[in-house]
């Protein structure tokens, strides 16, 4: 991924050192830029209800504001880590507001984010609706992994221990250990899997993700 | 230009609960003089994206050495002139000193006496006698 620009860092230092233009200056600079990334990414929340939008770009540029250490330069342009976070909150906002609209109805923590359901929303390709719900669940899952995991192994990892796949092969290739024994691939993979189960279910990622799909 | 101006409006309205941006010194200015963001903004001569923008500025502290400078850094960053700055900052502590219940209790002390109040307390103590 990208490292952060001379400009980037320059603004970054600025909000590390609580410069009295820092906020204002991210404004002026990622003001537009972030807007067409998350107009594009949710086009009918943005002609719906553009206050939605308005306000996950707010939280993410404010929340950044006070916690500069959460972004790294090294690892992602600023303007990566503000649209992702931006897109994160958005999420959150939604699932606030759709919790709202339907009086907190809870679903059933043991309903498990199985295949079929995954499979119900990205299966149908037909209908424009069911491809931008389609886009839409694949971003939000993307989004959301990215959050907690940082390389792109344990975010395709994690994918698959939420659709609860199970075979050895496709775990072995994405770990790129199929030159192995399978009683050392069989090892290799659990220790992986119960590092991620353990992250995902400390972030309760898998409740998050069954309330947007559903 | 309008989804960005509506953008950075939202923006200063949540600064403006912050004590710590300008945006809450230009709220409590505006409310103070009764006066509109429009009416606020016309007075500091400045674009809608520079006015927010300022909304968006960390308030200079009254008292601190670096105030003047920093008063200048961000009247340089927004086009807007430093003095019209200083003039809302001073004027809205002064306000919330002003308004603070530790002032208005010695102030109360203070006061005269309404006459009826005077008369009163002379009728009390004849009528002790």
């Amino acid at each position: 991924m990208a490292k952060a620009s001379d400009e980037e860092i320059a603004i970054h230092k600025l909000i590390l050192a609580k410069d009295s233009l820092a906020l204002a200056k991210l404004y002026k600079l990622y003001t537009n830029p972030i807007l067409y990334t998350l107009v594009s990414w949710a086009p009918k929340y943005a002609h719906m209800d553009r206050a939605l939008i308005n306000e996950a770009i707010n939280e993410a540029f404010f929340s950044y504001s006070k916690n500069p250490s959460t972004y790294n330069p090294d690892k992602k342009t600023l303007l990566s880590f503000l649209v992702m976070a931006a897109k994160r909150d958005f999420l959150n906002i939604l699932e606030r507001e759709k919790k709202h609209t339907i009086g907190k109805q809870e679903l059933p923590e043991d309903v498990e984010l199985e295949e079929k359901i995954w499979n119900s929303s990205i299966g149908n390709k037909h209908t424009p609706e069911s491809q931008l719900i389609t886009k839409q669940v694949k971003e939000a899952l993307v989004t959301e992994l990215a959050l907690y995991f940082n390389s792109e192994t344990d975010i395709e990892m994690a994918k698959l221990v939420l659709l609860k796949v199970r075979e050895t092969e496709k775990f072995s290739e994405i770990l790129e250990i199929e030159n192995l024994t399978k009683e050392e691939q069989q090892s290799e993979i659990k220790r992986h899997k119960d590092r991620i189960k353990k992250i995902l279910e400390r972030n309760n990622v898998e409740t998050r993700l069954k309330r947007l799909m559903s | 230009m309008n989804e960005k101006i509506n953008l950075l409006e939202s923006a200063a309205k949540k600064a403006s609960t912050n004590k710590a941006y300008m945006s809450y010194y230009i709220e409590q200015y505006s409310a103070f003089e009764d006066k509109t963001s429009e009416e606020v903004r016309s007075l500091l001569n400045c674009s809608q994206e520079d006015y927010y923008l300022l909304c968006l500025c960390k308030a200079p502290t009254l008292g601190q050495p670096d105030f003047i400078d920093e008063l200048n850094k961000i009247g340089e960053f927004t086009h807007i002139s430093a003095l019209m700055l200083n003039n809302i900052i001073k004027q809205v502590s002064a306000l919330e000193k002003f308004s603070s219940s530790n002032l208005i209790v010695p102030l109360m002390a203070a006061r005269d006496k309404e006459p009826d109040e005077e008369n009163l307390k002379d009728k009390k103590e004849n009528d002790k006698d």
